[in-house]
């Protein structure tokens, strides 16, 4: 049985969107990300048109993120405050990625920049993870832990307007977190992405917020980003498959409940290095259709 | 199919008592309602003719502005160069005959569209030949490609001297609208025109959905949030008790 979905504009198969929407789940519940940058290109391999397959994955991440940050909101650790400036940064992202997603759109140019952003981000990814699996088995075989600088100051802590957190205990640039911000809400306009990957060590490593607040903080503002975008992209480029959405969104949340409880169970660090292998696989098709001569040099505007 | 065929005998009794008239065609339905479960469909076109004749059938689909991009490979990358936009091209085409086309005079063939290669395709800005060639050529193979337009033409059966049908087949990415069919009966340099139409429609959840999105995309991104914070919510409560 298929079932038609009314913006794509086209029938597919449940079962296959269910079990896409579960695996990723399942990944995402395993390493505690989001899923998006995994699964808005293997919906535009599956023929959904980008526009669509972007704008529909942002809703989809809003919906995944809300059983994190409830759990995270319980116990606390949320700051607000350095959430409502990510906010900020998020919405002022959004508006510029979507004002620019319907440009390149209009233009012909939306699927090329798309595919061109996923390449670069599935690179970086996918090679910060091979590093970080590479470091972690090595200092197992060797005993010791890999050691860090946990704090650094530099030219990043020198910038104006400087605004006391008190949940994280910094007093940092709100230029800094609001910046981070509009990366987050660009990427989740343009691409689908919630973000997480980029939020989560921006926030450790050039805030240097505390570990137990990141996570949380994250959350509520990956949701906030998202949510927002949904929102615009829908009024804007009418470009959110609810169907889509809603099979992708049963999938995951099923997949990521039992992906965070074998999280324990299972080798992390040996699945983050296979994981990373998929993501850098991804990145590869993705170029080598960007350069690779196509078989039809023609295509119709339509509705990517 | 035996009601198509008891319809189809009545029709041949009725034009029997007619005389000369015009050849009489139906459908086996004249809406196709695009559902959840929507994967194509088959509609039949049947009819009779008062004397042995040739019949081409052509179904057009709702008229679009529609732009073909050519890519070009700049630094590497392919990527969308130039475009050209037909001001109202056929969203759907499908052709069916029951002599080849070939051998239908062109004079003929031309008048009355009957072919993916007589198409009257007016381009938004003036075109050199070449180009316009070039740009025709790609329209007509990527809709093809889509299955929107047949790419050879169908065949038109006769039962007999007299009955007739035709079947058209509709993808699921068929696009709705209003669809004219011209069923031409030629004898000869005579041709004679009938009329139908085919409406293509979105209904029950997918059309409310599709036109929710389309008339009121604020309350529709909300809404959208809203059952997806709702999802996720309900989801988090389910595994925890």
């Amino acid at each position: 049985m298929n079932v038609y979905l009314p913006i794509a504009g086209m029938s597919v198969d449940p079962v296959v969107i269910l079990a896409m929407g579960a695996a990723i789940g399942t990944l995402s519940g395993l390493f505690g990300f989001g899923g998006g940058f995994l699964m808005t290109p293997i919906l535009i391999f599956l023929g959904i048109p980008p526009a669509v397959a972007v704008a529909t994955q942002t809703n989809q991440v809003v919906g995944q993120s809300v059983s994190g940050a409830l759990a995270q909101w319980r116990r606390g650790n949320v700051d607000l405050t350095m959430g409502l400036v990510l906010i900020f940064g998020g919405l002022l992202g959004s508006l510029l990625g979507v004002w620019a997603f319907t440009l390149l759109r209009k233009l012909g140019q939306l699927d090329l920049v798309i595919s061109l952003g996923y390449v670069l981000f599935l690179g970086a990814v996918g090679m910060l993870m091979l590093v970080e699996t590479a470091q972690t088995l090595l200092s197992q075989f060797r005993g010791t832990a890999v050691r860090r600088k946990l704090h650094e100051h530099g030219w990043l802590h020198r910038l104006p307007l400087k605004m006391r957190f008190r949940r994280s205990r910094l007093f940092v640039s709100a230029l800094l977190p609001l910046g981070i911000g509009v990366a987050v809400g660009l990427l989740a306009s343009v691409l689908g992405i919630g973000g997480g990957f980029l939020l989560i060590p921006a926030l450790v490593y050039m805030l240097g917020m505390p570990t137990a607040m990141v996570v949380g903080t994250a959350l509520l503002q990956i949701i906030a980003t998202t949510a927002f975008t949904t929102v615009l992209q829908a009024a804007t480029n009418q470009s959110v498959d609810l169907v889509l959405a809603a099979l992708l969104l049963t999938g995951a949340v099923i997949g990521a409940q039992f992906g965070s409880r074998w999280a324990a169970r299972l080798p992390g660090a040996h699945l983050r290095g296979l994981l990373a292998l998929i993501v850098l696989g991804m990145c590869g098709k993705l170029a080598y259709d960007l350069m690779a001569t196509p078989a039809e040099l023609f295509s119709l505007a339509g509705a990517g | 199919m035996t009601r198509v065929l008891a319809l189809a005998a009545a029709i041949l009794a009725l034009g029997a008592s007619f005389a000369q008239a015009a050849a009489i065609v139906d459908l086996s339905q004249r809406n196709i309602s695009i559902t959840t479960g929507f994967a194509g469909g088959d509609v039949l076109l049947f009819g009779a003719v008062e004397e042995p004749a040739d019949i081409v059938v052509v179904v057009e689909g709702p008229a679009e502005r529609q732009t073909v991009r050519r890519k070009a490979r700049v630094a590497g990358i392919w990527l969308n160069r130039d475009a050209e936009t037909f001001v109202a091209a056929p969203t759907f085409y499908h052709v069916a005959s029951s002599r080849p086309l070939a051998d239908i005079p062109e004079a003929i063939r031309h008048r009355y569209r009957m072919g993916v290669d007589q198409l009257s395709l007016a381009s938004e800005q003036p075109l050199s030949a070449e180009r316009r060639a070039e740009f025709v050529a790609a329209f007509v193979r990527l809709k093809q490609a889509e299955r929107l337009y047949n790419a050879a033409p169908g065949k038109v059966e006769f039962l007999g001297h007299r009955l007739f049908r035709t079947p058209l087949a509709l993808p699921d990415n068929v696009p709705t609208g209003r669809y004219r069919i011209e069923v031409f009966e030629l004898r000869g340099e005579t041709v004679t025109q009938t009329s139908l139409d085919l409406q293509i429609e979105k209904t029950g959840f997918e059309a409310r959905v599709f036109d929710f999105a389309q008339s009121q995309g604020l309350a529709y991104g909300l809404f959208a949030v809203v059952f997806a914070l709702m999802a996720g919510w309900a989801a988090s409560a389910v595994f925890r008790w």
